[in-house]
């Protein structure tokens, strides 16, 4: 019966959901149908702003080596993704389980973010080369502060009441943020992975910017130099569905594998 | 004939317990108990009524541990409670019941159980029948009604058969009638082991319905100002509850907060 119950209930919840994404849909085909007709109304030159089906034209012809450019900066993107979730995980444990470090690390690491961490592109690239180490650091220092905040925020986030069951049950300290702490941040921690993904990619076409062989950043630049217009716009492009899937592939994984955790949170 | 607490050694005892607290934005110091001493018999129900703020919370905290108190002595079973939990869990159930929302039923009834490796986890299918929960088991508690919520939170309190069991306002956050219906859950549950119990309410009814004394606190600083003893020769049912000695002892209470 309950079972019943609850297969109804998904039935009924995937419904809306569905519909939603089908509005979302037919929003943007109208939207990019909408820009296709204005530019062709108003015959604004190619190299200013090109149609959408000119974009989708360069795409078409050319889509192996944009989806070559697409792996390198989603490599780039997931390695320094990787490498400042752990990192930034780690540095909020540490900063949670030393009790009143908090007080101190926190100002420092808002302060840290508000600095305009892409200016650091170039020094990267003179640091690590032109390679995927400078775009992964770039990517991971743009994603290690939403992880490392949101962590904290998620291992301060055990409500009293739990506490005191800790308390009262003489749960040692490492049970207890095992069994505990960490279920109630891991939302916290997911959202940070969320925000992080876009951060990701952001940082590394930033970073190509600053220089690269390869990549959706050194393709902007090119095209940007040969004034083909077009070609930055299906860069662009491609870009925006890397980030989607990227975010969308971390969001399947919450649903999935954490679905448990992060509900009735 | 002596009542259960004048024969038997007390499983919790408070003694001489005050406590003051900084209020953090002024830093004034502020006294919220003054000199309670309380002993509770194996077997004995305490309920606790008083003004709004009078130290009950902060008196079920200290009783588990939670506050050390800054004059006083608790001990349970002869014992600091921090001691005592080691060896002796305790039960506590507050107003908000804390589950674990990624926790089914069952595995928040079985939480105590594993972070106390205890091994003798055969009695969760037992209480949540016992619970009428057995439909429930799967769920999680965002698909719970907040009665359903309580009960299992004071099922939990329950599954370890503790010594001591501490009730902070457990129903207060739900509707009279299931409030009730809670209370009369609360006395076939407690009489399986039968725990020394502190339940603290706001309600006296409820206090006199549930508890064999019941201990009235002052306005802050809380001092014990009267004691009732409720020793009904009726079974505590719904009919106890229009019984003539069950209203005068409502009225007794009453009259001493008043």
């Amino acid at each position: 019966m309950n079972q019943q119950l609850s297969k109804g209930s998904n039935a009924r919840s995937l419904w809306p959901q569905g519909m939603n994404a089908l509005k979302v849909t037919l929003g943007i085909v109208g939207l990019i149908g909408l820009c296709e007709m204005v530019v062709r109304l108003l015959a604004v030159p190619a190299y200013i702003l090109p149609t959408p089906s000119a974009i989708a034209s360069v795409l078409v012809h050319n889509s192996s080596y944009y989806l070559h450019h697409v792996g390198v900066t989603t490599i780039e993107a997931v390695v320094g993704l990787l490498g400042a979730s752990v990192f930034g995980i780690i540095v909020a444990v540490c900063i949670s389980l030393k009790t009143g470090s908090e007080r101190l690390a926190l100002p420092l690491l808002v302060a840290i973010q508000a600095v305009p961490i892409v200016a650091l592109a170039p020094v990267m690239i003179l640091w690590f080369g032109p390679g995927l180490a400078s775009k992964a650091a770039m990517a991971g220092l743009l994603c290690f502060f939403p992880m490392a905040l949101n962590t904290i925020k998620g291992l301060r986030a055990v409500p009293p009441g739990a506490k005191d069951l800790i308390v009262i049950y003489d749960i040692p300290r490492f049970a207890a943020f095992r069994t505990v702490a960490l279920p109630y941040a891991l939302p916290f921690v997911m959202a940070g992975l969320r925000i992080s993904a876009s951060m990701a990619m952001i940082g590394a076409i930033v970073a190509e910017y600053a220089g690269a062989n390869g990549g959706l950043g050194y393709l902007i630049m090119q095209s940007t130099y040969r004034v083909d217009t077009p070609s930055v716009f299906a860069a662009i492009v491609m870009s925006a569905f890397a980030s989607w899937l990227f975010y969308g592939i971390i969001v399947i994984c919450e649903h999935t594998a954490l679905g448990r955790f992060t509900r009735g949170q | 004939m002596k009542s259960a607490s004048e024969i038997k050694s007390p499983a919790l005892r408070l003694n001489g317990i005050s406590h003051e607290y900084t209020v953090e934005q002024t830093g004034e110091r502020l006294s919220a108990l003054d000199g309670v001493s309380l002993d509770v018999a194996p077997g004995e129900i305490v309920s606790i009524v008083g003004p709004s703020g009078c130290g009950k919370s902060t008196l079920i905290r200290i009783a588990a541990g939670l506050i050390t108190p800054t004059r006083g002595l608790t001990l349970i079973g002869g014992e600091s409670p921090e001691n005592a939990r080691r060896f002796h869990p305790i039960g506590l159930a507050a107003q908000e019941p804390v589950l674990f929302p990624w926790l089914t039923v069952a595995e928040n009834l079985a939480f105590p159980l594993g972070a106390l490796e205890r091994k003798d986890r055969g009695h969760i299918d037992q209480l949540v029948d016992f619970v009428y929960l057995r439909d429930y088991a799967q769920l999680y508690p965002h698909e719970l009604s907040g009665g359903m919520r309580s009960r299992v939170a004071l099922a939990r309190a329950l599954i370890t058969e503790p010594s001591v069991l501490l009730l902070d306002e457990p129903f207060g956050a739900l509707d009279e009638l299931t409030s009730h219906t809670l209370c009369k859950e609360l006395l076939r549950l407690w009489s399986g082991s039968s725990p020394a119990t502190v339940l603290v309410t706001h309600s006296v009814t409820q206090a006199v319905f549930l508890a064999h004394r019941v201990i009235v606190l002052s306005k802050r600083p809380g001092r014990i100002i009267g004691e009732e003893r409720t020793d009904f020769a009726a079974k505590r049912d719904d009919d106890l509850l229009s019984a003539p000695e069950f209203v005068a002892k409502v009225t007794q209470v009453r009259a001493l907060l008043a």
